[in-house]
């Protein structure tokens, strides 16, 4: 069973249609991309599967359970965690705290806890603590910067405190959109690696919206083509090098038929 | 509020017939309510009795109704009557709203009429905008405000609210068939055809011309602003100078010491304190001790706040309501006179109850409000409450048309509240079987004197609300009030729930009020609803954003300064010791309302501010340095500075 099944998904906002009868699947355990030219529908398609917008039609089934009526936040219990394009940390809180945020659904001491301070309390925050310092130390940005307000952090640590925050809530599938964006060469080979890391040591499952093609291709097992809202293909990342149509929606007609020759395996949709 | 422009999609002003055919969708609903606070607003205020009462006014309004009527038909002479029924219906608006807004507006105290008209403003102002759901919200809050507000003006509080209540369940259902049959429907005046009938452009001419009003305040405004700004240049300097140094040296202090530290100082402070105020009030002839327990008190309310407005962002502009309500609660539970008289300590926890209910029965609705709209709405509450509160001494209740009465009787209505005389005496706590604040008590060598017994209770109890508070901001509710302050967005995305976040920061933060309210009745014994009018909620505002929102620490200092300012050299030392010195007492709100401007552009964060909220309003200037500082040595081009989406914006 796939993890997360898009079935037909539209969303249109007044006359214009953001995503078009998009199907998709995201088997568990793999990397997708989802790549697409500027304004194809890619965000869009994050916040429909978040829970940030709702889809116009179209069915959406996260494991076993179907989305699309659900707030944001009950996606997020129900095992999908994200990161936005421009980042959107809790800017003036400390890196520690943030990540303390992405864990408040999988906490359960309440308001009578907090102001008895009972044990049991004390004991969760204890080990919720402890484990935000190991987030610290796996994305890279070490227990010291526990303290460090967000914005104060340089722009990579950044971007890697979002996924840190983004996995505190436990989930299943992680989302992210445009991750090396704003990254030199150096911090963007880094990323990559924790990507893979992140599939690899902890068995998630990632999407991710990516511009970078050498991040695109070098993690991908799968790659998903938007344009203009449509799927227009998917398939391994070899293949999709060369499929005519992603060519010409990247670069234009003209382009596309000098390339067309090696692109027969695709399978095409839309 | 007033450059926020909706991007409407073109698409819905481009299908007006379509939208003319009623249809019984769940937004028809939120028209319905409109028109029918409409037509209760006109029609009750109509009711004889009421212009019988306000004659003259009333029949001014009236005519001037009229005019207005006269002229507009006349301005609209030459232009097709594409929607008659819709014509028909604000002709009569016209007429009837002059007429009997006028007169009800000259019976109501300025405040209450000014919040009233802002309420309306706003309220319509969501209208035109398009943002139906916040329309809906507020639609309803000001119907419930009118309604209150009526039953006042024109007496039918004291003949019996069923008059009220018939009238509003008629114009239910005839507004409701118009909404249904005729699809009057709000959003319609936002059709082109429908604004060019009416004369006005993008919005009516009277809202553009508030809004001009508004801006050109606005500008001069910030004129003064930075003249101020430079004249107190220095004076900021000396302060930022003063507690950066305050600061460095107690950075010399662990961590976690620094904390026990503080709390250990403020304890035997307060401990110390009597002391020196019995000194003082022998020395003087100042009633010193029973105002630092009205102080103390004033910082309980604060800290309330604070929660609401410091921790979750929520600005809160009627939060003196709750006060009331935790003080006549225990009015209700105490007052001999309605029989009950139940202890003390049982009756001050169904306050804070009660509160924390009110918190989230005034949350729930503005869960989906944010800014302007929370705040405007708060503070209608705020202005319903008290007022509810006055007219609940005469209370019948009767099945319409019958002689059965369901509360009070014929002759005479249930008495709850007492009205506008108060209700003396309230219950005192007892200790030991000892009532307090009558007698002195002898405890070993001490003798308390009652207003030293009052002072220990608040203090006791100020220690656990700051405790809680304290709590609170460290726990995981206290992360998810910041977070949720900060970018809800991003908070929701992260699994924190924003409206269960909210409605326990209104509940819990109404709750210390109640706790407040509780103490205040039974020590000063005599509750009125004058003592929680809208400048109560002001003065506890203030506190809070003076001393630095969020900081408990800062709100405590903030508060007992500002209290004992108020109520000790404004109203006690200057008066006496001052040649001429009452009339700054008479000009203290200006002096407040300049000081708090002082703060908002010298210091936004406030005196005692927290380090998150000082970080947060000095954002613009960090962000300028962090840039320089993000050069990229070897291209010398700003990194972090994401691509942007050229397509329209980010979908």
């Amino acid at each position: 069973m796939p993890l997360l099944e898009a079935r037909s998904l539209t969303k249109r906002f007044g006359g214009l249609v953001a995503v078009d009868r998009v199907d998709l699947t995201i088997e568990a355990g793999e990397i997708a991309s989802l790549i697409g030219p500027n304004g194809a529908g890619k965000t869009t398609f994050f916040n429909m599967v978040t829970g940030l917008y709702r889809p116009t039609s179209g069915t959406l089934v996260f494991d076993g359970h179907p989305l699309g009526r659900q707030r944001p936040n009950q996606v997020t219990k129900l095992g999908i965690a994200r990161t936005f394009q421009n980042i959107r940390l809790f800017k003036n809180m400390t890196a520690r705290d943030n990540i303390l945020v992405g864990m408040n659904c999988r906490l359960r001491s309440n308001w009578y806890h907090a102001l008895l301070r009972t044990p049991g309390m004390v004991r969760e925050e204890e080990a919720a603590r402890h484990r935000a310092d190991e987030l610290l130390d796996y994305v890279g940005l070490g227990r010291h910067m526990g303290d460090t307000v967000a914005h104060a952090l340089p722009y990579g640590l950044q971007r890697r405190l979002e996924i840190a925050r983004a996995l505190a809530t436990q989930p299943k599938l992680l989302l992210l959109d445009e991750p090396s964006a704003g990254m030199n060469p150096r911090e963007t080979q880094a990323l990559t690696e924790l990507i893979r890391q992140l599939r690899d040591d902890l068995g998630l499952t990632v999407l991710l919206i990516e511009h970078d093609m050498k991040v695109v291709m070098g993690i991908s097992d799968r790659v998903h083509v938007l344009d203009y809202g449509r799927k227009i293909a998917e398939g391994p990342p070899r293949e999709i090098q060369h499929n005519p149509r992603v060519i010409e929606a990247y670069l234009g007609r003209a382009a596309a038929e000098g390339a067309a020759e090696p692109a027969a395996t695709t399978r095409e949709t839309g | 509020m007033m450059e926020r422009v909706q991007a409407t999609p073109t698409a819905r002003s481009t299908a007006p017939t379509r939208a003319y055919r009623a249809k019984a969708r769940p937004e028809v609903i939120g028209d319905w309510v409109m028109v029918t606070a409409i037509e209760a607003f006109l029609l009750i205020a109509l009711t004889p009795a009421f212009l019988h009462q306000y004659g003259a006014v009333g029949w001014f309004g009236l005519a001037l109704g009229g005019l207005m009527a006269l002229l507009s038909y006349l301005w609209y002479q030459g232009k097709p009557l594409g929607y008659p029924l819709l014509a028909l219906f604000f002709v009569l608006s016209y007429l009837l709203l002059l007429g009997a807004g006028i007169a009800f507006l000259s019976t109501l105290p300025p405040i209450t009429a000014l919040v009233y008209l802002l309420l309306a403003y706003i309220t319509a102002s969501a209208w035109f905008r398009g943002e139906r759901r916040a329309g809906i919200l507020l639609s309803v809050v000001w119907a419930v405000l009118s309604v209150v507000l009526f039953a006042a003006a024109t007496g039918t509080g004291r003949q019996g609210m069923d008059l009220t209540l018939l009238l509003l369940i008629g114009f239910l259902l005839t507004s409701g068939a118009a909404t249904f049959l005729f699809g009057v429907r709000f959003r319609h005046l936002r059709d082109p055809r429908v604004m060019a009938y009416f004369g006005y452009g993008a919005e009516p001419p009277i809202l553009t011309t508030v809004e001009r009003t508004y801006q050109a305040l606005q500008g001069f405004l910030a004129q003064s602003y930075a003249l101020l700004n430079r004249l107190l240049h220095p004076l900021q300097q000396a302060v930022t100078q003063g507690t950066r140094t305050l600061q460095g040296s107690s950075q010399a202090i662990p961590r976690r010491m620094r904390g026990t530290l503080l709390a250990a100082a403020v304890v035997v402070g307060l401990a110390l304190l009597p002391l020196l105020v019995r000194e003082l009030e022998q020395a003087t002839n100042l009633s010193l001790l029973i105002t630092m327990n009205v102080a103390l008190i004033f910082v309980v309310l604060a800290l309330g706040l604070n929660i609401v407005v410091g921790f979750a962002g929520l600005l809160d502009l009627g939060y003196a309501a709750f006060f009331a309500i935790g003080a006549y609660t225990v009015g209700i539970f105490t007052w001999p006179n309605l029989g009950l008289e139940w202890n003390f300590w049982i009756v001050i926890w169904i306050s804070v109850v009660m509160a924390a209910i009110f918190g989230m029965i005034i949350g729930a609705p503005t869960l989906r409000l944010r800014g302007d709209y929370l705040a405007i709405v708060t503070l209608a509450f705020g202005e319903i409450v008290p007022r509810a509160i006055r007219e609940m001494w005469d209370i019948k209740i009767r099945i319409p048309f019958t002689e059965i009465y369901l509360v009070g009787s014929k002759l005479e209505g249930f008495n709850l509240t007492n009205g506008p005389q108060g209700m003396n005496p309230v219950g005192r706590p007892t200790i030991l079987g000892m009532e307090l604040g009558v007698d002195p008590i002898q405890v070993g060598p001490l003798l308390l004197s009652p207003p030293m017994q009052w002072y220990l209770l608040i203090v006791v109890i100020g220690a656990i609300v700051l405790l809680a508070s304290h709590r609170l901001e460290h726990s995981r509710l206290g992360r998810a009030w910041m977070a949720i302050r900060e970018d809800e967005t991003a908070a929701d995305a992260m699994g924190v729930d924003p409206i269960r976040t909210k409605l326990l920061a209104f509940a819990l933060g109404a709750s210390f009020s109640g706790f407040a309210g509780a103490i205040y009745a039974a020590m000063i014994q005599a509750i009125f609803p004058e003592l929680f009018s809208f400048l109560v909620s002001i003065f506890l505002l203030i506190i809070v954003i003076v001393s630095g929102m969020g900081n408990i620490w800062g709100v405590l200092a903030g508060g007992l300064l500002i209290s004992l300012f108020d109520r000790v050299v404004l109203a006690q030392i200057v008066p006496q010791y001052v040649p001429g010195g009452d009339v700054l007492q008479r000009w203290r709100w200006v002096m407040y309302a300049t000081g708090l401007i002082a703060i908002m552009v010298l210091r936004p964060e406030g005196l005692f501010p927290s380090a998150t909220r000082a970080a947060e309003l000095h954002e613009a200037d960090e962000e300028y340095a962090f840039r320089e500082e993000s050069l990229d040595p070897e291209t010398q081009t700003v990194v972090g500075e994401p691509p942007v989406e050229d397509r329209g914006g980010n979908w």
